[in-house]
């Protein structure tokens, strides 16, 4: 993609005319390579990622292990990670949650606050009683980067931001794929904003009280403003139709690409040709599916767009799980600059995602799945108490670019140009990438509450114990046998949305009877209902017993772990 | 008596000896349709096909079942009149229902048709030579094969092969039909008790449900199996599986919705090459797949919850289905949610509202006649038509065996293979109307042509010239539907004109040729001008200022109407 616009680029260089005519009106820029990477060390590049991952996993083989999930189009691996105590136990058999990293190619900060709890993990486990305590019995599921290949734009030259996955698609239905995409037309590394002066435009540089004339936004007519600019990306009409970048790279919103409540792409920009049409969604689906012991999904955003469908549909046994979850955000947030725990779910009135990974876990596996949302906004900066008539949109803007020409990078100043169709124009703005990427000196302070919020979250998973196991005489060798099984966690061993799913995969308990026993009435095969936290569920059977013959129970729920006991009729001997 | 009439019955169904491949007067005629074919039969069938007609077919698997069996495709074009994607055409499939036969047969029997039949039938040998046929007969491989060689009811061996946990009980498949009495049948399973709620019928074979007040004399236990996993319920989970035909991505919803959905859309190998193969072929124009039975021609939506589709796209469908009533005596012409019944996930909607192709699912052979004209073919009138036509061979009889859980109780009902496809002394004309109903639709598909071309000296210009040349669409159907239009996936139909002495200046296109003016195309690239469909029959006016001279070559490219180019000299 990066040659592609490269090409696009050095054709017009190679423009002669166009080049002597530039140079005739407008004092030509030298073609500047990026002063210093936005983002130098602190992000992980697909292959440095990788390297990271397999680095982590060498050093501590008994509490971290690899598995790769998938591939993404480009061929890029999908890889998660387990960690727990691979001693003890069996592994796939104990509650677990899952931590996502970024679903969105340009939310990179996501898929390192997954690596930064990994990083963590590793280096707290060996001195800390309680994380040893905690991962004997739990696990956690990391997967970093589930889109590699958006990402993989934060790192290349030209930087042109891409939140979707790479998927080459007809947007503009001329019989050719992303012919006609952003590039880098001055050669400053980034393709970026183009404003052209306009006066059928829609566009104003932003004037008014607390005005910063570089933000370019909608001019309201209302308020006597008229447009004066066209804002494009900055590019050229490849394919000659008139039309500016309107066939970039395709590809689809991996948060769009779900089955639950999907909509097409002629509804919603960027869903897919059809719900997993992206090898990387598939590869998520593949992998929740086939991970029943995944209770709890944590997934990392920068920034607070919807994510979800509304409340509405939550059984209400469910609500409080989310509030508990949104709670412990919160306490995980403190101290912690431009996050704001906010809810699970869709306001009423508020905006509302369709096709979303929430949405399918929750309401498509009735699987609890929480957004941690971070980086909602620049530090420092909140809301308006006062109504002033501005939109927290335009507020926001205002801040956001105040934000980093404070910082000295993320906004590349107006700069005038000579475009060799649509004549002058200037180039500049925020540099791809910037609102959704905390810069690298901020970045551990930013993903820091993801870090704290997973750990905890492992304290919640549900958990069962096989309690009150007794034998009771009845009369002579025929024995009422009864047991318990409860749920020590907080959280249920099925939501009651998987429930309403008809996707409950059941809570078995069995009793092993020996030779000297038999079954007198009832069964011994339980399929039990869903536990609830801290709560437990009866169950008996009438059994003959020899003296001293001796039962096994075991029990096993498919998100709560699994859990034995044992017990013996008085022998004769006794 | 009862081991008789069971031989007369397979006798009369299945087992008829397959009649000799043969040369006929026609082409070679490999493929016999006596009988219903097992599986590797089919392969065989389609291999004979391929190896009888080498330059007219190509044979490939579009993936794999779930058990691992290959998803045969047969491609019938005729290479030697242009490349196979440069053509419209048609794909087909069938028996997405492991238990719905016929399908398969009527697709291999179209395929035999257009090649035997090509070098005699010049309306055959237009269609070959014109247009592409896929012909899939058979996507659910491991349900055929199981529906034939296991236990059976007419319905059952429905879905694929993936095991389900259908009863929520932490074990897959764990409790489905048991053939109780060892015979090879699965039949309907009643018990004699004075508290039932059925009695027998006028004609006692059938049972009918009493009214409150009414005494009964008979349980309906269902059909014929045990408990196996001792929950107290019935056959709740027997093999497989996911319905193909609820698993596409149009209007899908999960399985506590829909049953059968699977756990996302195309989540089955099946589903996913048959998506793969469409999405991989633009080219196609049409779709039809084949199911049983009742003699419906659907037309989507298939889902309650899809908006009722565009006028013009409608237009074509009725005028598609009412031909297909007259080629299928019997059959009705229908919207499958509102007059059949509403589903989700179907192969239909994907075709049609997914993908923007105009889409049939038809439901494949009507077995009685409704003689007393009510509308419905009651259970009576079935049990006429196997008395009368069959020997009483379709239905078997009540008869008494012991079943280990209920003890003394009745087995009865229709065998597996009479009750939703033709015997096979009819088979043959059920796939012959069918295969040209398919034919009739492939007619239908669009195809452009360069209709005229003419060259005139340009006013005022030294060596400028003006280059007219009209388009048109020589097929019933646009070169995109309405609904590709409006779910943006129809890619425009684009005029072109090259020439190594020549530069284009500028270029206009007039798109109604009666009234219209031909309108200036501002565009950077005049030598490609780009047209948002042509409707059926329909014509557009490309105009180009050229300067130069030499060989110009005007060429129309449409996503699902083929390709036309036409070469002009001029100085």
């Amino acid at each position: 993609m990066a040659r592609r616009a490269m090409a696009a680029a050095s054709v017009w260089l190679a423009s002669a005319a166009m080049a002597a005519a530039a140079q005739a009106q407008t004092p030509s820029p030298p073609p500047a390579v990026p002063a210093t990477p936005l983002y130098p060390a602190e992000y992980h590049n697909a292959e440095r990622l990788e390297e990271r991952l397999r680095a982590l996993a060498a050093a501590a083989p008994d509490l971290i292990r690899l598995r790769r999930i998938g591939r993404s189009r480009l061929g890029r691996p999908i890889t998660a990670a387990l960690v727990t105590n691979f001693k003890v136990g069996l592994t796939d058999a104990k509650p677990a949650a899952a931590l996502v990293g970024n679903l969105d190619g340009d939310e990179a900060a996501a898929g390192e606050a997954a690596l930064r709890t990994l990083e963590f993990l590793a280096a707290a486990y060996a001195q800390s009683p309680s994380l040893q305590s905690l991962l004997r019995d739990r696990a956690l599921w990391v997967i970093p980067r589930p889109n590699p290949d958006g990402t993989e734009m934060l790192f290349s030259t030209p930087m042109s931001s891409h939140g979707k996955t790479f998927a080459p698609r007809d947007d503009d239905r001329d019989g050719d794929r992303d012919e006609d995409g952003p590039a880098d037309l001055d050669g400053d590394g980034y393709a970026l904003t183009m404003r052209v002066p306009s006066d059928t435009g829609a566009w104003v540089a932003d004037q008014g009280p607390g005005a910063d004339p570089d933000l370019m936004r909608l001019a309201r007519p209302g308020r006597g403003e008229r447009g004066r600019f066209r804002v494009l990306r900055e590019g050229l009409d490849d394919d000659g139709d008139g039309a500016f970048n309107e066939d970039g790279p395709g590809g689809a919103y991996l948060d769009r690409n779900f089955p639950i409540r999907w909509r097409p792409s002629h509804q919603v920009e960027g869903a897919g040709r059809y719900p997993l049409s992206e090898p990387e969604s598939r590869a998520l689906a593949d992998f929740f599916l086939g991970q029943p012991s995944i209770g709890l999904v944590i997934h990392t955003h920068i920034g607070a767009r919807a994510l979800s469908s509304g409340l509405e549909e939550v059984p209400k046994e469910d609500a409080p799980l989310f509030e508990a979850l949104r709670r412990q955000f919160e306490r995980a947030l403190e101290g912690a600059e431009g996050g704001r725990a906010l809810g699970a779910f869709a306001r009423p009135g508020g905006a509302r995602a369709s096709g979303s990974f929430q949405d399918w876990l929750y309401h498509g596996l009735g699987i609890l799945a929480f957004p941690a949302r971070i980086w909602t906004r620049p530090p420092g900066w909140s809301p308006a108490e006062e109504d002033d008539g501005l939109d927290d949109e335009l507020r926001l803007s205002r801040a956001w670019l105040a934000f980093f020409k404070k910082q000295g990078q993320g906004f590349v100043p107006w700069k005038a140009m000579l475009h060799p169709t649509l004549g002058r124009v200037s180039i500049g703005g925020l540099t791809p990438f910037t609102v959704r990427t905390p810069p690298g000196s901020l970045l551990n302070e930013a993903v820091a509450p993801v870090v704290r919020f997973a750990i905890n979250a492992l304290y919640l998973l549900p958990e069962i114990e096989l309690r009150q196991v007794t034998l009771s005489a009845l009369k002579g060798p025929i024995y009422k046998l009864s047991f318990e099984l409860h749920n020590r966690g907080f959280l249920p061993t099925q939501t009651a949305r998987a429930r309403a799913l008809k996707r409950a995969a059941p809570t078995i308990a069995r009793v092993e009877l020996p030779a000297n026993a038999a079954l007198v009435q009832g069964a011994t095969r339980f399929v039990l209902p869903p536990i609830a936290g801290r709560s437990s569920v009866k169950r008996a059977a009438v059994v003959s017993c020899a003296p001293g013959a001796s039962l096994r129970l075991t029990a096993a729920a498919p998100r709560g772990g699994r859990a034995q006991a044992q017990v013996t009729a008085p022998g004769a001997g006794q | 008596m009862r081991r008789l009439r069971l031989i007369a019955t397979a006798a009369l169904l299945a087992l008829a000896p397959a009649s000799a491949p043969g040369q006929s007067a026609l082409g070679p005629r490999p493929v016999s349709f006596e009988r219903y074919h097992a599986y590797a039969e089919l392969v065989a069938a389609l291999r004979a096909l391929n190896r009888a007609y080498p330059s007219r077919t190509r044979l490939r698997s579009m993936g794999r079942s779930y058990e691992g069996r290959e998803l045969w495709l047969l491609t019938v074009f005729n290479p030697a009149t242009g490349k196979e994607k440069d053509k419209a055409a048609i794909y087909v499939d069938g028996n997405a229902h492991g238990n719905e036969l016929q399908g398969a047969e009527a697709i291999l029997y179209l395929a035999q048709h257009l090649l035997s039949r090509y070098s005699e039938s010049p309306a055959v040998r237009r269609l070959v030579d014109e247009r592409v046929f896929y012909l899939a007969p058979c996507i659910n491989p491991d349900g055929r094969e199981a529906f034939l060689t296991s236990p059976n009811s007419p319905h059952s061996s429905r879905r694929n092969r993936r095991p389900v946990d259908d009863d929520q009980d932490g074990l897959t498949d764990e409790d489905g039909l048991d053939d109780i009495d060892g015979d090879g049948r699965i039949l309907l399973m009643r018990k004699r008790d004075p508290l039932g709620d059925y009695k027998p019928g006028a004609d006692p074979r059938i049972m009918v449900r009493c009214k409150p007040g009414e005494l009964g004399s008979y349980r309906l236990l269902g059909w014929e199996g045990i408990d196996n996993d001792g929950d107290g319920r019935l056959n709740e989970d027997g093999p497989g599986g996911v319905d193909l035909n609820r698993n596409f991505p149009s209007s899908w919803r999960p399985r506590h919705i829909q049953a059968g959905a699977g756990d996302y859309p195309l989540s089955e190998p099946e589903t996913r090459a048959v998506a793969s193969f469409l999405e991989e072929h633009p080219n196609i124009a049409a779709i039809q797949s084949f199911h049983n039975d009742g003699g419906l021609i659907l037309r989507p939506p298939g889902a309650k919850s899809e908006r009722e589709i565009p006028a013009a796209d409608r237009r074509i469908y009725d005028a598609m289905g009412a031909r297909g009533e007259r080629t299928l005596p019997g059959y009705r012409y229908l919207l499958a949610s509102r007059d059949l019944y509403p589903a989700h996930g179907a192969f239909l909607d994907w075709g049609y509202l997914g993908l923007g192709v105009l889409s049939f699912s038809n439901e494949l052979f009507v077995m009685p006649r409704d003689h007393d004209k009510d509308g419905e073919v009651s259970e009576a009138e079935r049990l006429r038509w196997s008395d009368e036509m069959l020997d009483g061979a379709g239905f078997q009889s009540w008869y008494p065996v012991s079943h280990p859980r209920y003890g003394a109780i009745e087995l009865g009902g229709w065998n597996k293979l009479a009750r939703r496809m033709p015997p096979t002394w009819l088979l043959a004309e059920e796939c012959h109307r069918n295969a040209r109903f398919v034919m009739y639709h492939a007619s239908m598909m669009p195809r452009v042509a360069v209709a005229s071309t003419r060259v005139r000296r340009a006013p005022g210009g030294e060596l400028v010239f003006r280059i007219e040349a009209v388009f048109e669409n020589r097929g019933f159907m646009p070169t995109s539907t309405a609904r590709a239009r409006s779910i943006k996936v129809a890619v425009k139909d684009r005029l072109e004109i090259r020439g190594a002495e020549i530069k284009v200046l500028s270029a206009a296109l007039q798109t109604d040729l009666d009234q219209g003016r031909s309108e200036l195309v501002d565009t950077r690239r005049p030598e490609r001008v780009l047209v948002e469909g042509i409707p059926g029959r329909g014509r557009v006016k490309a105009t180009w200022l050229v300067s130069g001279r030499g060989r110009v070559v005007v060429t129309i490219t449409s996503e699902k109407g083929g390709s036309a180019t036409e070469v002009l000299n001029f100085e």
